[in-house]
């Protein structure tokens, strides 16, 4: 036998060995599916600190992502998570910095992001303007043993009400400084801190770019364990969905072969670059467009859930239970539609 | 039965090579590519999903694909999946790390390119990270040596697509695990992906890769996006076929006879049984030259360079005679 045909057959012994040994341990599974990798879920109630880059970190576990930024000015939060896991989110905190909690961005003003403004704000202070003891301050301005919450205007208009109104949420909750232009601008912790009103699953929505770290927290314009959720009472379309991710496609500057550069933390579920946004992105689209092309064959709400437009994205992104169902996704996108058959997007 | 031949095979196997614990993969290996080499040397047909075990949601986004979406700006140079290597013509540069010691081999790395991430293989024990730490192009990989075989477990990869060009779909959540064994100067990989939402069962290539002094697989050069398409330059566009429009879904079987079902990717077309259940019906294209001429003499044989596959009879539908190095069709079809 010459060298190189001793090769081929210890090659092709070893080959047949190893995928035999690979058939045998995929057959020796009882269910068919027993071999297919775990899918991941974000477990509520335990908060997971994950570094981010430099002094930026995610908190995970607290309802939405939570993204504190920590220097010597003191502690950022964009967004407060849950109601119910500000003692959690605080202590998770902690570990980051001893400085004061300064600000809490809101992204929106959805209960997940927002229910914790009020609690955890009282864990903060606010930079003083003028020290407690100079005359000149008003009782008024003496107030400030809480963070201040930023929030775009209507944001802020949803969880008020005007006076003699009920509101839905308690008044210590509410963003004591908000914005109505297209961003604010904060300088904290010597990072160029940009907030930038992006309309999106609501239309009260804001990204926090943190310019200097290059790191974006977008709230759930990107939900890495779901659809987008679609608040069309509040002013959110597929179409308006796609508009903000757009503009965080374009804000974005990955390094070489599309990868990290600015990271982006989405509002649920993990750390994600430029790449991981496109194929978001992707998603919403083609959705889209299959229920815009079954709306033109004139298809009711009811037939084109029965075509299940979004099929191959269901069992990533979808589900039957809990807040927000691939049924809730499909009918938020067919009334974005309904509302603007002709829209195109550039 | 398949226990008793796997025993004998390893045994032989074991009793063929040297019992080292670990072996040296160190060096640059080029692809020799036989019954891949269309695969890996022009790519596959559009609309060919045959060989993959895929679910119906896979096939349905596999369906949705057009080459103008990875012509998008945003898009040009995402890397291709972690396993992509193995469809790919490019050769691989392994290279190893040391740790502070200088004598333990704290990862061996199947180097990237300009389309790929390198495949990292920590070897010093350390877990994975965190399921909300980041995913990149090339996943985390942990490894271990069983007997003279580097077993490799990939977790947190990007979302992308298995095959070259082709759009058979990769989730984010899939994980690959890597067998590489080396004898003398032929280096074997075994990759085995899974996918809980694409792939009905997993999915398993074996590629052979030759050593080879003179290359220089190392080319982590850089992707420069550029306009190739100026319908496709503004962020935002998504090209992709609606259900039922890919006009490419019918290729294989209008070209070459094959029944839809082995086409598409069904699991059962996989295994020899298949083969048994159309042996009466199908019948082989009369002209496979004139209908996809690349099918029979491909890319590299069209240029009349060597390394075209040997022994494969070449009817190239008078392709031949593009080329000024090219043969002749006559001279094609008489290989």
């Amino acid at each position: 036998m010459s060298g190189t045909s001793r090769y081929w057959s210890v090659v092709a012994l070893a080959t047949c060995a190893l995928l035999m040994f690979i058939a045998e341990s995929v057959h020796t599974q009882n269910a068919p599916w027993a071999w297919a990798p775990p899918i991941h879920t974000i477990a509520r109630g335990k908060v997971e600190v994950v570094p981010v880059r430099g002094n930026v970190h995610m908190l995970v576990g607290a309802g939405g992502n939570i993204t504190i930024h920590a220097g010597n000015d003191g502690v950022i939060a964009v967004d407060a998570g849950a109601a119910d896991m500000t003692e959690q989110v605080w202590a998770a905190i902690q570990t980051i910095s001893r400085r004061p909690l300064r600000y809490i961005i809101n992204t929106s003003d959805r209960e997940d992001y927002s229910g914790g403004n009020e609690a955890l704000a009282l864990k903060g202070s606010t930079i003083p303007f003028r020290p407690a003891e100079d005359a000149r301050v008003s009782d008024g301005m003496r107030g400030i043993q809480k963070a201040s919450i930023i929030s775009y205007l209507t944001a802020f208009e949803r969880m008020s009400a005007p006076t003699g109104k009920v509101a839905p949420r308690a008044e210590g909750a509410w963003p004591d400084n908000t914005y109505s232009t297209p961003q604010k601008k904060l300088p904290f912790n010597e990072e160029s801190i940009v907030i930038m009103h992006v309309p999106s699953t609501t239309d009260g929505h804001s990204i926090v770019y943190f310019r200097t770290s290059d790191v974006i927290s977008v709230g759930d314009l990107v939900d890495m364990t779901g659809y987008p959720r679609i608040d069309i009472q509040a002013g959110g379309t597929a179409d308006t969905v796609l508009e903000g991710l757009n503009r965080l496609i374009e804000l974005t500057v990955p390094n070489r072969k599309s990868e990290a550069g600015t990271l982006v933390i989405p509002g649920r579920g993990r750390l994600v670059d430029q790449p991981e946004v496109v194929y978001y992105q992707q998603m919403v689209a083609i959705v889209r467009d299959r229920v815009k092309d079954m709306i033109g064959r004139g298809m009711t709400l009811e037939q084109i859930k029965a075509a299940r437009p979004s099929r191959d994205y269901d069992l990533r992104y979808g589900t039957n239970t809990g807040p927000w169902t691939t049924s809730m996704f499909i009918d938020a996108v067919y009334a974005g539609l309904a509302k603007n058959p002709g829209g195109e997007l550039r | 039965m398949l226990n008793r031949v796997g025993a004998l095979a390893l045994i032989l196997v074991a009793s063929a090579t040297p019992a080292f614990a670990q072996m040296e993969l160190s060096g640059a290996y080029t692809s020799r590519m036989y019954e891949d080499y269309i695969e890996r040397g022009p790519g596959e047909f559009m609309g060919n999903f045959t060989g993959m075990p895929l679910t119906d949601d896979g096939r349905a986004k596999a369906l949705l694909y057009t080459s103008n979406l990875p012509s998008t700006y945003e898009r040009q140079c995402l890397a291709q999946g972690v396993g992509v290597f193995q469809y790919r013509p490019r050769g691989v540069q392994i290279v190893k790390e040391l740790g502070p010691s200088g004598t333990d081999v704290i990862a061996w790395i199947l180097a990237g390119d300009n389309l790929r991430g390198e495949l990292r293989i920590w070897m010093d024990g350390r877990p994975h990270p965190s399921a909300n730490a980041q995913h990149v192009e090339g996943g985390f990989t942990t490894g271990r040596w069983q007997g003279d075989i580097l077993v490799a477990e990939t977790t947190h990869v990007k979302a992308s697509w298995i095959r070259r060009g082709v759009g058979i779909p990769a989730s984010d959540e899939s994980t690959m695990t890597t067998f590489i064994s080396r004898h003398d100067d032929l280096l074997t990989i075994i990759t085995v992906q899974r996918d809980p939402y694409y792939l009905s069962e997993p999915h398993v290539v074996s590629r052979v890769w030759q050593y080879d002094p003179r290359g220089n697989q190392f080319e982590d050069g850089i992707c420069v996006t550029g306009n190739e398409i100026p319908s496709l330059e503004d962020t935002g566009q998504v090209p992709h076929y609606l259900p039922g429009k890919n006009p490419e879904e019918n290729f294989m079987v209008r070209t070459f006879n094959l029944p839809k079902d082995a086409a598409m990717g069904h699991a059962y077309t996989l295994y020899p049984e298949y083969r048994k259940t159309i042996r009466n019906t199908y019948v082989p294209p009369a002209a496979c030259g004139t209908r996809a001429p690349g099918y029979c003499c491909g890319w590299i044989e069209r240029q009349g360079l060597p390394g075209g596959a040997p022994n494969l009879s070449c009817n190239d539908g008078g392709f031949g005679q593009l080329g000024p190095r090219g043969r002749t069709a006559a001279e094609g079809s008489n290989r």
